[in-house]
């Protein structure tokens, strides 16, 4: 594999994005769009002042105290006041409220003879995002409000309020979230999907670049601008779609490390690596899917596949330790899977680089070197088998 | 052409196409299993934990096998300091760190105050805010007897304390729709209608993008595309988009048991309109690359965005302006929200006439743009064949 055929093979592929628009478009420009509108979506960080309502059936001073409670909490903000829950439901089915807080008849007065009803908190879960916002600084609004008349009602044993907070608070349990104590969505989804979302347009472009010399009937012209030698080929071809990729990766892990300021606990160099690695899996993947079809169409669906499930089993939005084993065993398949266990251990745990040695290994070896061992020499194959070509 | 010629021709562009048929019939199907499979178990649950006992004393083992006897939990090891436990946490072997401070049995019988600290790894959302949400509950019901006791000795009335132990809880938080709380219920429900449109737009567009390589419309006549002909590729295409929606929402919700308070009627009407709304988009996007496989790799790619939009994991109430307008001009956003509403939640159709409006106005627009398009494509390959047949360069066998 000589630097004159890489070259010639990249100069090649660049002449001809030149005059693609729709490759050059999703290769480059086209990522940046979607990357940045992703983020977007997430900036906010957390969601506030999303509409519930209340509906009190009390109209007690107990009562009106609690709505001034829930009305001061951020991530909620009262929408509508029904009079009863039957009215409440429409609002609920037309999506104006996510939430509605019940307030039963005789609330206060059954709480003054210790034989108090709950204070209901009905959240829509088909919105489950913004139902698990609304949940706790509800619950703890109402627990607060509650808290106040057991205070009151322990001070009857001596000490006054202050003997009373004493025997209440002698146990405590501290809820701590490490790593990103701040909760922000942006940096924990954002921070996910935008490595997910570049990692399916490399895969898409790399699977485009080499499937379509096949379907056009230019591989022999593919391998011969790289002077006969197939890595050399495959190597100028990808390095326009790795390098911009590469760029946009590490412009990812920057914006979020530099310019929003997220600490980086690990290490800032394996995080890139391991970028790296996996812009060079998004390229591997598709020469073996190429290599094993002959056919675009089969390579692009075979790398859809894989792609548009990652984000699902990478262990984000459900627990990887709770999914069934078919479930673990689908995401062992997956690349991003290993590359979203290193940007959890670099970015967020601070973890030494032993431990992500394990992930670099399947990356390297199992969606870098075996599908490039495979590829190769079918690619080579097929670039000299004209009635191969062609297939849509 | 006639409108029902123009149907029969494109519904066999699909089904005798091994690259649209595909997409359009066997994916629909394969998807419904594959897409819930890392959901199944709706729960989150058997999150390993470290208990990091300084006490080691009987209140603080008892904490730790009410912590493992619990569904979200699974104790993986027992330490004697929190540093011992953080290279785990740090490796990704467990996901949190129960911490019982020194002396803690004692001091709670004492009343001294005292704490146990509960860490999660705050990377993942999930799994962290069900860790800190059971091991609370759990670690407030082991230490309750022991404080109702102290309670009791400090001078509680004893009717007062057991008026405390049969009271309700005072706050009780109740799910609606997804009564089950499960991610498999909240996640695929919301998905369809995105699987749905990626799928069926994919299949439209290998079948139009194959259509202008050749320069050849089965449906134009001398490159004219007449209206009841493009109506009819429409509602051809239609059919497959309504097919795989009443196959989501009949079987696939029935098989994993997802929530169905289904407005049935409702689920078809709405169906019909995104149906049109799909077929619209598709066709404009297809004529617009003219490339068969070029679809492939667009719609796969815009997958995330698009489901994001609908403002299921994150609510649309806190989007910033561009993101809500940008969000506006995709028919999933309003096909999503429409279909969750009727499915899930079993909203009467004016109850989603939001909805119904925004997507009406989409498919009229995509349809308008899908005409235009095809027209011009039409024309264009025409023009083409006869100035000397210049089809483009990635001809080849196509089936």
């Amino acid at each position: 594999m000589g630097l004159a055929g890489i070259r010639a093979a990249c100069v090649r592929e660049l002449a001809y994005l030149r005059t693609h628009p729709w490759d050059l478009a999703l290769a480059t420009w086209f990522p940046v769009v979607v990357l940045t509108v992703t983020w977007a979506i997430f900036s906010p960080g957390v969601a506030t002042q999303l509409p519930i309502a209340v509906v009190d059936e009390d109209h007690s001073p107990g009562s009106r105290r609690l709505i001034v409670a829930i009305e001061a909490v951020r991530s909620s903000r009262v929408a509508e006041r029904p009079a009863t829950l039957e009215a409440a439901w429409p609002f609920v089915r037309r999506r104006d409220v996510y939430a509605v807080v019940h307030i039963p008849a005789d609330w206060e007065r059954r709480a003054r003879r210790s034989d108090r009803l709950p204070v209901v908190l009905y959240t829509n879960e088909q919105f489950h995002a913004a139902g698990s916002s609304i949940g706790p600084d509800i619950a703890s609004a109402v627990r607060s409000v509650i808290g106040q008349d057991t205070l009151t009602g322990l001070a009857h044993l001596g000490g006054g309020i202050s003997g009373a907070e004493h025997r209440a608070d002698a146990v405590r349990v501290e809820l701590r979230t490490l790593y990103a104590p701040q909760l922000s969505l942006e940096r924990v989804l954002a921070g996910t999907f935008l490595p997910a979302i570049l990692h399916l347009f490399v895969m898409g472009a790399a699977s485009y670049a080499i499937g379509r010399e096949f379907r056009d009937g230019t591989a022999r012209a593919w391998l011969e601008s790289a002077h006969g030698s197939i890595a050399a080929a495959m190597t100028g071809k990808l390095l326009t779609v790795a390098v911009p990729g590469l760029v946009l990766g590490l412009g990812i892990i920057a914006w979020f490390a530099g310019y929003r300021g997220w600490p980086v606990d690990g290490s800032l160099a394996l995080w890139s690596l391991g970028m790296l690695t996996l812009i060079v899996a998004c390229c591997a993947v598709p020469a073996l899917f190429v290599g094993l079809t002959g056919t675009l169409r089969l390579a692009l669906s075979a790398a859809a596949i894989l792609n548009v499930t990652a984000v699902a089993f990478a262990g984000l939005s459900y627990p990887f330790v709770s999914m069934t084993t078919a479930a673990k065993v689908w995401a062992s398949i997956l690349p991003f899977r290993y590359y979203f266990d290193i940007q959890q251990q670099q970015w967020f745990l601070g973890a030494p680089a032993s431990a992500s040695a394990h992930d670099f290994a399947v990356l390297w070896v199992v969606f870098i070197a075996a599908p490039l061992a495979v590829a190769l020499p079918r690619l080579r194959a097929l670039c000299h088998t004209p009635e191969a070509w062609g297939r849509r | 052409m006639t409108f029902l010629d123009a149907f029969r021709r494109s519904v066999g562009a699909i089904v005798r196409d091994k690259g649209p048929v595909m997409p359009a019939t066997v994916a629909v199907v394969v998807y419904c299993f594959l897409y819930p499979l890392p959901y199944l178990p709706q729960t989150v649950r058997d999150i390993p934990v470290a208990v990091a006992d300084a006490d080691t004393s009987a209140l603080s083992r008892e904490l730790a096998r009410n912590l493992d006897a619990t569904r979200e939990l699974e104790v993986a090891g027992v330490t004697r300091s929190v540093e011992e436990a953080l290279p785990l946490l740090r490796s990704g072997s467990i996901g949190g760190i129960v911490s019982i401070p020194d002396h803690f049995e004692r001091d709670v019988r004492r009343g001294s105050p005292t704490g146990v600290t509960i860490m999660g790894d705050g990377g993942l959302v999930v799994l962290d805010g069900t860790l800190l949400s059971s091991a609370g509950q759990t670690t407030a019901a082991t230490v309750a007897p022991l404080v109702q006791a102290r309670l009791a000795r400090s001078g509680l009335p004893e009717g007062t304390l057991q008026a405390s132990d049969r009271a309700l809880p005072e706050f009780v938080k109740q799910p609606l729709f997804n009564v089950v709380d499960g991610y498999q219920s909240y996640v695929v429900t919301a998905s369809m209608g995105l699987i749905i449109l990626q799928l069926l737009t994919i299949a439209i567009a290998v079948v139009v993008g194959t259509w202008c390589e050749k320069g050849e419309w089965p449906i134009a006549i001398r490159g004219r595309l007449t209206p009841a002909a493009f109506l009819g590729m429409v509602a051809a295409f239609s059919v497959f988009s309504v097919c795989g929606i009443l196959f989501w929402s009949g079987f696939v919700f029935w098989y994993h048991d997802l929530p169905r308070a289904a407005n049935v009627g409702g689920v078809v009407a709405f169906a019909l309109l995104y149906a049109a709304a799909i077929s619209g988009f598709g066709v404009a996007l297809g004529a617009w690359m003219a490339e068969r496989e070029r679809a492939l790799q667009f719609v796969a790619a815009c997958s995330v965005p698009l489901l994001m939009f609908s403002g299921f994991a994150f609510p649309v109430e806190s989007f910033v302006a561009p993101v809500r307008w940008i969000s506006m001009l995709f028919p999933s956003t309003p096909g999503i929200r429409g279909f969750i509403a009727l499915n899930q939640m079993g909203a009467r159709l004016d109850e989603v006439l939001p909805q119904i409006v925004h997507l009406a106005v989409l498919t009229a627009i995509f349809l308008a743009a899908g005409w235009l398009l095809s027209s011009w494509r039409t024309r264009q390959g025409h023009k083409n064949l006869q100035d000397g047949g210049t089809r483009t360069a990635h001809d080849g066998a196509i089936g």
